[in-house]
């Protein structure tokens, strides 16, 4: 299957997941309909899950995200909600390399059903092995066999790959990791958030300002448990949707459909001399050509961040700069990342559209109580009590 | 219940409906001397504090016994006088305080400010980098009278009673009633909606002893008035982001007869669209992207979106000296947030302020960034405000 027939499926799985609403539209009816009057805009926000840190503070949070899979229970990955997940790679010096990615299940699923072998190489190349078995990667199933059938091969394929528990060690970051697996950086959640952030709504402001566009706290009786408040990414996501659907503008996702790295803080991390750590240092992949996007931009999926052999010395031996502290963990590196969601915007409507529901103005009060905190800590006491 | 009554932000923060900050700025950086003992320290505080107050109700030390019509002036002085007391990095560095001052968690981004380059795309102006100290203590009035008073007040405290602190530093600032600053554009004209400041600033309980406070960042910001003088308007607006006559935030660029671009100048609104012409929605335009509005405020969300990494500015300009050369003049950036990590993720990520020293299209090279030189860092830290407590705000840092 070449790019365009994945890209082609992936579009079809979003189209079912669309059908509540006609403002979140497939790349192809945007560009039919609307010409050259597109325009490009991507909501970002970093990678750091600020739910999880608000609610278990941030030292707790840094060590409960790294925790690691045990090959049968939970680990920190599950508290990786923020569209990007990662993985540490240590030796008996430290951290040797952080790995992040922001790349969808839903890719690799449809990858799996219809090019196993392509699937089963690039599974090698991101573990860094000469080669893995197709039972490493799809279990028990073989891909290849006579009965083999895409359905089969993707069942197969997320039976071992992305769980639920116990997941392949070449994704649940003991050997590798590929593809996001918490259980909300899905395809699916991203087109129900949207789903449900493009209806269009105002709050009318007092006074007779006219309206504006409501806020997530507003929205939130309205969403449901689509969105999550708290989080970095929810809130950015389901504002920017709701406010281009109050403007009545069509929103489609940008193809290549994905969540992208855009840009990291580099500059605020120094080596043990204090320099600043080069950019070069952070290696951008999958893809990073601006030919793989429609936009003509870089959308890589996948950071690595990897102090050189001939240094001497560890991303464990960093310091970030804004905190005075050594890099211990992944959730620091996540916290310098910024993950995007690319749209493609049509034009906006002449004049503000009809109304469809109004929703009361809310003055923010108490953040925490929607956090969902006392399900984060008891997850987080389970980990902690593992051996 | 108001909303005073259900949040413990210090005074000194006017971030409620209605409130708009004095027009008169101090801030008064703090060191406590070597050895001294934590409850010494926290009593000292607590005496500045006090006497500070005692001014409000028209008490001098040195004037007791006033006649009434005088006390009744120096209380008018002193009517609207606030003092915000702030932590600072310094107070939990091991190598200035031995044995600590504090068994307190610091707040992991009250941190000092970089060597190198202060933050991202802001060069330091000096090369002692002030700014840092045990204790900011902020003073606002509308009377300038008042703050210097009240400054020179806590020094003859200090060396009355022998208390264990010297003065570092002391910075001043001014509001405008214009609304413009010294680039002649708006300034604080796209700040938090009111109903948004308290999410926006109200610290969570990570250490417990900042629950309910919040945190100040502190960047005296030099401005080249020549450099920016010698750009044309139009550049000026593209580099702003705004109307330079008008204040509106621009929506649209052009390309004039030599082939520049150049921003189109806003419509004025029209009704029910006000918002929208104080803060556009967001833009695809590269340039207007690149402006300084839209790099400082890139999600547009709301503080209900802990990503949208809002703050809450309470800045004021200053004019440090004026003579045969350019003036001396710049912004006392200050804002309050909930966590400084909303100033750094702002100054350093790539399409905000990374990369920057004030809008405009960042270099490739982020070692290298594109600076049109017009702001330096002058002096500058991040501070922790506590809570509102007895006897008074950080107390709980030096008990034992």
């Amino acid at each position: 299957m070449g790019e365009g027939g994945l890209e082609a499926e992936l579009e079809r799985r979003v189209a079912e997941g669309r059908a509540a609403t006609p403002r979140l539209v497939g790349a192809s009816e945007l560009g039919s309909e609307q010409g050259s009057t597109l325009e490009r805009t991507a909501p970002d926000w970093t990678g750091l899950p600020l739910r999880v840190t608000a609610c278990l503070g941030r030292a707790r949070a840094l060590a409960a995200l790294d925790r690691p899979s045990d090959g049968r229970g939970a680990s920190g990955r599950d508290f990786q909600e923020e569209y990007v997940e990662w993985r540490l790679v240590r030796d008996e010096r430290g951290i040797r390399r952080v790995e992040l990615t922001t790349e969808l299940a839903d890719r690799w699923k449809v990858l799996a059903a219809h090019d196993p072998a392509t699937v089963v190489e690039l599974v090698a190349e991101l573990a860094r092995e000469p080669a893995v078995t197709a039972t490493e990667v799809f279990g028990d199933y073989d891909p290849s066999g006579p009965r083999a059938t895409p359905d089969g091969r993707e069942r197969a394929f997320a039976a071992t790959m992305l769980g639920p528990e116990p997941r392949s060690a070449l994704n649940d970051g003991r050997r590798a990791i590929c593809c996001m697996t918490q259980r909300t950086n899905s395809l699916g959640a991203l087109i129900s958030l949207a789903a449900a952030a493009l209806q269009p709504r105002s709050v009318t402001l007092s006074g007779g300002l006219g309206r504006r566009s409501p806020n997530m706290h507003e929205l939130q009786p309205l969403l449901g448990r689509v969105a999550q408040p708290g989080r970095a990414s929810d809130p950015i996501i389901v504002e920017r949707l709701a406010r281009l659907a109050f403007e009545g503008r069509p929103v489609a996702l940008e193809r290549p459909l994905a969540l992208c790295l855009l840009g990291v803080q580099s500059e605020r991390l120094r080596t043990p001399s204090g320099e600043v750590v080069p950019p070069e240092w952070f290696a951008f992949e999958r893809p990073g050509a601006p030919r793989d996007s429609s936009s003509g931009r870089g959308r890589p999926q996948r950071l690595t961040l990897e102090v050189p052999a001939g240094e001497g010395f560890r991303v464990s031996d960093l310091v970030d700069a804004a905190t005075e502290a050594p890099i211990r963990f992944g959730g620091q590196i996540a916290e310098l990342v910024q993950v995007a969601l690319p749209l493609v915007v049509g034009p906006e409507a002449p004049g503000r559209p009809a109304v469809v529901e109004a929703v009361t103005p809310v003055i923010s009060r108490d953040r925490m109580t929607a956090l969902g905190c006392e399900e984060i800590s008891h997850e987080a006491g389970r980990l902690e009590a593992r051996p | 219940m108001n909303l005073r009554a259900r949040h413990r932000i210090q005074p000194g923060v006017f971030f409620a409906a209605g409130e708009r900050p004095p027009s008169c700025w101090r801030l008064l950086l703090i060191d406590f001397r070597a050895g001294a003992a934590p409850q010494r320290a926290g009593a000292a505080l607590e005496r500045i504090l006090n006497v500070l107050a005692d001014l409000r109700g028209g008490r001098v030390r040195d004037l007791e016994g006033q006649p009434p019509k005088d006390a009744e002036a120096t209380a008018g002085q002193f009517a609207d006088l606030t003092a915000l007391l702030a932590v600072g990095r310094a107070l939990f560095d091991a190598d200035r305080h031995d044995p600590p001052l504090t068994r307190s968690q610091r707040p992991d981004y009250v941190a000092y400010l970089p060597r190198g380059r202060a933050l991202a795309g802001l060069p330091w102006a000096v090369a002692e980098r002030p700014g840092e100290a045990d204790i900011a203590l902020q003073l606002t009035a509308n009377c300038e009278a008042a703050v210097n008073c009240a400054a020179v007040e806590v020094w003859k405290l200090i060396t009355d009673e022998a208390l264990p602190l010297t003065i570092a530093a002391s910075f001043s600032g001014f509001s405008r009633p214009d609304r413009r600053g010294w680039l002649d554009f708006h300034d604080g004209v796209s700040n938090l909606e009111a109903d948004q400041r308290l999410a926006a600033i109200e610290a969570l309980p990570d250490p417990a002893w900042m629950g309910g406070g919040t945190y100040l960042a502190f960047l005296r910001l030099g401005i080249d008035l020549a450099t920016w003088r010698s750009l044309a308007p139009p550049e000026q607006e593209l580099l702003v982001g705004r109307d330079k006559l008008s204040g509106a935030a621009l929506r649209a660029t052009r390309s004039d007869a030599r082939g520049a671009r150049v921003p189109v100048t806003p419509e004025p609104p029209e009704a029910g669209d006000e918002l929208d012409w104080v803060d556009p929605p967001q833009t695809t335009d590269p340039l207007l992207e690149a402006s300084h509005i839209h790099r400082a405020n890139q999600s547009r969300a709301s503080a209900d979106a802990p990503g949208a990494w809002r703050m809450f500015r309470q800045g004021y300009d200053f004019l440090e000296t004026l003579g045969p050369e350019a003036p001396l003049a710049g912004l006392n950036f200050v804002s309050f947030q909930r966590d400084l990590s909303v100033v750094q993720h702002v100054l350093h990520l790539p399409g905000w302020l990374g990369g920057v020293d004030f809008g405009g299209l960042a270099g490739d090279d982020r070692a290298n960034p594109v600076d049109h030189g017009l702001v330096t860092v002058r002096a500058g830290g991040l501070y922790a405000v506590p809570p509102r407590e007895a006897p008074f705000p950080g107390a709980t840092l030096f008990a034992r």
